[in-house]
């Protein structure tokens, strides 16, 4: 009977050893690994873009909304609203990440949803019921970087306006921004907001 | 390991239907949305990212409450009634559609010793499974084994609602608030990880009790799985006779099917209906 404990004992302890090993040093190890092929560091690392100059600039993969000096001449492409934003429109705090959590009958999100409408309508200068879904609600990370197709179209406008690009170059700058669907049929089409200010800024500087 | 495929095939077909079924309401309910300021944004996009639209958000959520893995790529608490209503009832049916995570063979073979025993008794005869004549032992492990989750659930969730206390936790008011309690009970009891966020559980109350029912949600039905496996193993396989239901065609997999959603059903509507029905309703 001990003996038979203790053997069993012993055979747990080694499989212990044995999966911290495997579990804890080799699999990481190999993950690390992999993610640091060439051609994959860059999204391991945390898909960092650059500006013409090679500084750092911000991530592609989040998004915060701009704030333009002169809100009068306001020469971004905005991004969805965030949960954490101080007002109902405006930069999301970065310091956290999360959505509403708020349910489709909310007074609250009612509200803000109104809001956001009256306001972007006014920025854009169209009717409020052109003001596709996305731009009213917050997303899931509150960082969302994308908007739908829809939602950069109406910005076309306004950035041609404020900075002095032409429709036709500003909408060929969203469509270099743009994403299909993956492999044709997952998930929505998209255009990255983080990247599309930066090639509209250097589309300006050019042009000067 | 039994010997023959078309057993696993009739208990595959039942998880993926499930899981199928439950995909189209949530879907359905997601692109006709019901709610006043859901409605007013135009689509379901609150708490989603773009990237994924509603469809690939749906798929994921039907997807991990299934499967017991915790992760979200957009946030339950903002689906509309008839989806929240129906990642609840996903692990409220024990996660078996499509299975959770090392755990959802056992709860769907718990599940068909259920089903072969109920036929069992709609003919007066010893039931068997694959072989193995279902007793009074087994029947009692498969009983506690689909019993614990719900008792821990709806207890839970019960006693939290007595609390006044509970309201300040809550983000969402009148049906939905119901649900933020019921889904972090259902969520912690199934071991499944996501949550209706919007729910602050940081109380000594909610961190006890959301405790024991990760605790005994877990273990008990575990246990009971093992001891039900146990008594198996010790068995000698019989034959089978005339009186055998074949557990390999689809008539079992409407039997094993209709447990699953009857189980589910007579235990939780009344809860549901307070939540999600009713705000899937309104």
């Amino acid at each position: 009977m001990t003996t038979m404990l203790w053997r069993q004992t012993a055979v747990a302890l080694r499989v212990v050893i044995a999966m911290t090993i495997i579990c804890g040093v080799v699999y990481p190890l190999v993950t690390y690994g992999i993610a640091h092929i060439p051609g994959l560091a860059g999204r391991a690392e945390g898909s960092v873009i650059t500006n013409a100059d090679g500084q750092p600039v911000g991530s592609s993969l989040i998004g915060i909304d701009p704030v333009p000096a002169d809100p009068a001449a306001d020469p971004y492409f905005h991004t969805r609203p965030s949960a954490s934003s101080e007002d109902v429109l405006g930069p999301a705090d970065t310091s956290t990440s999360g959505g509403s959590n708020k349910g489709g009958f909310d007074e609250d999100l009612l509200d803000a949803v109104n809001q956001r409408r009256a306001l972007i309508a006014e920025r854009e200068g169209v009717d409020p019921a052109l003001v596709p879904p996305d731009a009213v609600t917050t997303s899931a990370s509150g960082l969302d970087p994308h908007i739908s197709p829809e939602y950069a179209q109406l910005q076309v406008a306004r950035v041609a306006r404020v900075t002095g690009l032409s429709t036709g170059e500003v909408e060929q700058l969203v469509a270099q921004a743009s994403t299909g669907r993956v492999l044709g049929f997952l998930g929505e089409p998209t255009v990255n907001v983080t990247e599309l200010n930066l090639a509209v800024q250097e589309a300006q500087q050019a042009g000067r | 390991m039994v010997g023959n495929r078309r057993q696993g095939l009739v208990l595959v077909s039942v998880m993926g239907l499930l899981w199928a079924a439950l995909l189209t309401v949530a879907w359905l309910s997601e692109v006709f949305p019901n709610g006043t300021a859901t409605q007013a944004a135009g689509a379901a996009m609150e708490g989603k990212e773009v990237r994924f639209g509603i469809p690939a958000s749906i798929l994921f959520g039907v997807s991990t409450t299934g499967t017991s893995t915790g992760a979200v790529n957009s946030l339950h608490d903002s689906f509309t009634g008839g989806a929240g209503g129906v990642v609840l009832l996903n692990m409220l049916l024990g996660e078996v559609a499509p299975g959770g995570v090392g755990a959802g063979l056992y709860g769907i073979l718990v599940l068909a010793v259920i089903a072969v025993f109920l036929a069992g008794l709609m003919v007066g005869r010893t039931p068997e499974y694959l072989g193995k004549k279902l007793g009074r032992v087994q029947v009692t492990a498969a009983a506690i084994s689909i019993l614990a989750m719900p008792t821990l659930v709806l207890l839970g969730a019960g006693l939290a609602i007595a609390l006044p206390s509970t309201l300040d936790a809550l983000n969402n008011s009148g049906e939905h608030g119901f649900s933020e309690v019921l889904y972090a009970y259902a969520s912690a009891a199934n071991n499944n990880g996501s949550a209706f966020a919007g729910i602050t559980v940081t109380s000594d109350f909610f961190q006890t009790t959301l405790g024991i029912a990760m605790l005994f949600g877990r273990f008990v039905p575990i246990l009971a799985a093992l001891a039900l496996a146990g008594s198996l193993a010790k068995q000698r396989s019989v034959p089978a006779g005339a009186g055998t239901l074949p557990t390999d065609g689809a008539l079992f997999g409407v039997l094993v099917g209709g447990t699953i959603v009857l189980v589910a059903a007579l235990t939780f509507f009344p809860a549901l209906a307070l939540g999600p029905i009713a705000e899937a309703l309104s």
